[in-house]
């Protein structure tokens, strides 16, 4: 069953120029999307809409069954969803664990040590750690906010290869051991390769352009299997 | 994590901003608390100087022929406004004999002429109370034996210890007053204590002989009333001083004098007495006035700078902005977490000022207070010029005055500056407030 259903949504920049035209989707949890589509043809703008950081000209938006701008963009934004921005956009005078713990109550160390941070990494100023390091800081605390929608804007775009395909793996396992609908924005082919559904959104129309049956194997890392926390030990 | 902890984490943490902020509001408050001090310490030396400066007014008979009936001043001194104190004063002439009806003595070395018929007259001067007379109170007289005369001590004199001396009179002696133009009517009274003057006769050679120091007599209104108007059972005086409660008050209660039924104007004047009083109070006006200014500037500039600091800090906190409201933490906390952090740094800025305000003010006041209170000084002619041997400042009551920070004015500061915080930050937040999460996230990027 769909987590988020979006249904003729449309938007326009000032009134003027159409990015979005009557887009239809439907996201369900457990699965990783990816929206691909050349600069400019409102892949972040449709992002914000889904994460209630805006309102659509036209059209709704639902989660779980209901329309997000009655029930409120703010409350949807705090209960629904969780923001990973390309450009990490961490709290500089909170340490990594207190990034996490902003919106949550749980402990933050045990999922910063899953995605691969030290304890004493945990503790440091966050300008301090690498753009891998913070990326999954930012990771964590949408993981941590247990928010069932997680929504990425170029994850990967600042980072390098390697740390592309880690962060590329922990989105992927958090759609599909944590449960998460992770939508993705990307101009990443190797991110979309990963991912469950892929859509393409062209001259403001959304298309479908591969779809993962359910329960179907996933593709296993190119790299290892070894779990963070133990490949940067060694 | 709530908005407390991250308001204080970012204090701990940002602090370069946190000083800077510190060093602004402790100026700013530092300087609101000592124009506030200043401005109660002026206040108080206008409180002090309303007291020793008193206001009266005088009322006087026209001619000598008629004196201001008793009725008159009993109405007067029902009044709303007066004191309680107040002076009632007579002045004539008076031939001197001794109890068995001989002429006494009078000085007449230094006198300018010793006019026909007063070979053996002086000036009486008749009062409510010889103490307060002002031959007493600033022409340095003062008393050698016994004692002052008022209303209720009856038929008695003061007279001068050389007057004494040269006709052998003592206290409790008796001599007569008879009237100048008619030597026949005279009147018993009693010798009830002696002067003397500290100060020499400023007027030896110019004075005719009546108005010698060594010839002067006081006595009682009733007295005095008999030898002027030959009145008997009823006082008439010639003039009356007033004193009123407040100076600023002095217009309204000489208006209802005027109103005063029964009172004949025909023969009455009416005259005011505050020069000193308004003099003085427009020195300490002129203070309190650049003080008021002071302050309002002081205010005005707090908040436009405060505003304008806080707007920049903010817009350096846009991305921030857009964090918080990006995972769903309302405006409302993103904005009372900026004004915590504000607030946490003018709790401290204003413990800090009341140290450096106390010491400051201090200072500052102190010097500028007594400038003024200088130049009041001079407005009043009681500058160090006077031969009197008393500090000047103990007059007015202002040495006793301090500068200092008044748990009121503090609380007034507090107050104030906790206003300015909360209005300057949601000034500055204003426009970070009203954009969109996604226009702040634009901004962002």
């Amino acid at each position: 069953m769909s987590i988020m259903e979006i249904k003729q949504v449309g938007y326009s920049y000032d009134n003027k120029k159409k990015v979005l035209k009557g887009v239809n989707a439907e996201m369900e949890q457990g699965k990783l999307y990816a929206i691909l589509g050349p600069s400019g043809c409102g892949k972040t703008t449709l992002l914000s809409l889904i994460g209630g950081l805006d309102s659509p000209g036209s059209g709704q938006i639902y989660f779980d069954g209901q329309d997000i701008a009655k029930t409120g963009l703010s409350d949807h934004r705090k209960n629904h969803v969780a923001f990973i921005f390309q450009a990490y956009n961490l709290i500089d005078y909170l340490t990594p664990a207190e990034n996490v713990s902003l919106t949550s109550k749980l402990p933050p160390l045990p999922i910063l040590e899953r995605l691969g941070l030290t304890k004493e990494e945990a503790k440091r100023n966050v300008l301090k750690l690498s753009g891998g390091q913070q990326q999954r800081v930012a990771i964590a605390r949408a993981l941590a906010s247990e928010a069932p929608v997680i929504l990425a804007d170029e994850p990967t775009g600042n980072l390098d290869e390697d740390t592309a395909q880690d962060i590329t793996e922990i989105l992927k396992e958090s759609a599909h051991k944590i449960n998460k609908c992770v939508v993705v924005v990307t101009h990443s082919n190797e991110l979309a390769k990963q991912a469950d559904v892929v859509f393409r959104l062209k001259k403001g129309e959304l298309q479908v352009l591969e779809r993962v049956q359910d329960g179907a194997a996933q593709p296993q890392s190119r790299r290892n299997n070894t779990p963070r926390s133990e490949r940067r030990a060694k | 994590m709530n908005l407390c902890k991250r308001a204080c984490l970012y204090s701990i943490r940002k602090k370069g901003k946190t000083l800077t902020l510190l060093a602004f509001l402790l100026v700013m408050a530092t300087l609101m608390l000592t124009c506030l001090s200043i401005q109660s310490a002026t206040e108080t030396a206008n409180a002090n100087i309303k007291k020793a400066l008193l206001g009266y007014f005088t009322i006087n008979a026209k001619t000598l022929e008629n004196g201001i009936p008793e009725d008159t001043v009993s109405q007067i001194l029902a009044m709303d406004g007066l004191s309680g104190r107040y002076t009632l004063r007579s002045y004539t002439y008076a031939t001197y004999f001794d109890a068995d009806g001989n002429l006494l003595e009078i000085n007449t070395e230094g006198a300018a002429q010793v006019p026909e018929g007063y070979e053996n007259a002086g000036r009486v001067v008749a009062n409510s109370n010889s103490q307060e007379d002002s031959y007493f109170t600033d022409g340095g007289f003062e008393m050698v034996e016994g004692n002052p005369i008022t209303t209720e001590t009856g038929s008695q004199v003061l007279i001068h210890e050389k007057f004494a001396q040269r006709n052998g009179l003592s206290v409790g002696d008796t001599m007569l007053l008879g009237n100048v133009e008619d030597k026949d009517k005279t009147i018993p009274v009693t010798v009830a204590g002696i002067f003397t003057n500290t100060e020499k006769q400023d007027s030896i050679g110019m004075a005719p002989s009546y108005d010698l120091y060594d010839n002067i007599v006081f006595t009682d209104l009733s007295t005095a009333s008999f030898l002027l108007y030959g009145t008997e059972g009823t006082t008439n005086v010639q003039y009356g001083d007033f004193y009123v409660n407040d100076p600023d008050e002095l217009e309204r209660i000489m208006t209802d004098v005027q109103e005063l039924d029964g009172v004949d104007w025909e023969n009455c004047t009416l005259t005011r007495y505050d020069n000193d009083y308004q003099n003085a109070k427009e020195s300490l006006e002129g203070l309190q006035n650049i003080v008021f200014i002071a302050i309002a500037v002081v205010s005005v500039i707090c908040f436009l700078v405060l505003a304008l600091f806080l707007t920049l800090r903010l817009r350096g906190r846009i991305h921030e902005t857009g964090v918080y409201l990006a995972m769903g933490i309302s405006k409302g906390s993103v904005l009372l977490q900026y004004l915590l952090e504000v607030i946490l740094v003018a709790a401290i800025a204003l413990v800090i000022s009341f140290g450096t305000s106390t010491a400051i003010s201090h200072q500052i006041g102190s010097s500028l207070l007594s400038q003024v209170t200088s130049e009041t000084y001079e407005t009043v002619d009681l500058t160090g010029e006077s031969e009197t041997a008393e500090e000047p400042t103990e007059d007015l009551g202002l040495a006793e005055i301090e500068v200092a920070v008044s748990a009121e004015d503090y609380a007034l500061v507090w107050a104030f500056g906790m206003v300015l915080c909360v209005a300057s930050t949601a000034l500055a937040a204003y426009p970070i407030m009203k954009m969109k999460p996604k226009s702040i996230l634009s901004q962002m990027s």
